[in-house]
């Protein structure tokens, strides 16, 4: 497993783009666990030399992913709710990233079967 | 007299011969309706806007040769998708609601118009996302 070549290319920037893209349209409310789901399957299948190389990518552009949204979510209940309520999310907020991050990794390893069975 | 002007102009538009039958595939399209039928009408979900974006996916995956095709085939099965299930969302409005109700949803149908355009908007960036996954499919 190399890392350089994980997040090489295009793959890592185009699963962060998608995950933000279903976060922002799917209206901030509802979960958006499967879309992360089939981005990063799509990652998987993008990046198929390696089981790990294809987790790898898939992890950091998710990890990437849910911070953004995770920070872009405080702020918006920060500003609306004010500052008890954010501080309140704080520890949801956390174990969001955390899922996100797992079913991401799931994802990707599930993309590289995938891409293994088209015959990539 | 007689003024003699010469109109040359600032910049060329090179426009390809556009040939719509070699750019339009019907079976793109009614694959693109069909899910797109599937997750307006059958999900009870009210977020339904992602979707669009993995359908413009989807179809960038299949048409990956021609960024033309994959424009052209979003634009034309987002459109048709969403007045299709617009009219099926009348229809259950009208026999599970009431027929006053189902005039109330078609006189809003400007603000279905505005979100339509969103559909598009999102469709189509899906489709340049998925031109952009089989290039990098090909790179590696």
């Amino acid at each position: 497993m190399d890392l350089n070549n994980a997040i090489k290319g295009k793959a890592v920037p185009l699963g962060i783009i998608m995950i933000i893209i279903s976060y922002l349209t799917s209206g901030a409310s509802s979960s958006i666990v499967p879309y992360i789901l089939f981005a990063g399957i799509l990652i998987g299948i993008m990046r198929n030399d390696d089981m790990t190389e294809s987790a790898v990518a898939s992890g950091i552009a998710t990890l990437v992913a849910a911070v953004l949204i995770s920070i872009f979510s405080f702020a918006v209940t920060y500003m609306s709710y004010g500052a008890v309520y954010a501080n309140y999310m704080i520890s949801s907020l956390t174990i969001y990233i955390i899922i996100y991050l797992v079913v991401g990794i799931v994802g990707g390893v599930l993309g590289y079967f995938i891409s293994k069975e088209i015959g990539l | 007299m007689c003024y003699q002007t010469h109109l040359t102009p600032f910049f060329t538009w090179e426009v390809e011969d556009i040939n719509f039958k070699e750019i339009i595939d019907t079976k793109v399209i009614l694959i693109s309706i069909v899910l797109i039928l599937a997750f307006t009408t059958l999900s009870t979900s009210t977020a339904v806007a992602p979707f669009f974006m993995f359908v413009g996916i989807i179809i960038g995956i299949i048409e990956s040769n021609d960024k033309t095709k994959i424009l052209a085939n979003t634009t034309i099965a987002t459109v048709i998708g969403s007045i299709i299930s617009f009219i099926i969302s009348i229809i259950v409005v009208y026999y599970t609601e009431s027929p006053l109700y189902a005039i109330v949803t078609l006189q809003s149908y400007p603000v279905y118009l505005v979100l339509n355009l969103l559909y598009i908007i999102l469709a189509l960036t899906g489709g340049m996302i998925g031109y952009y996954i089989v290039d990098e499919i090909k790179n590696n």
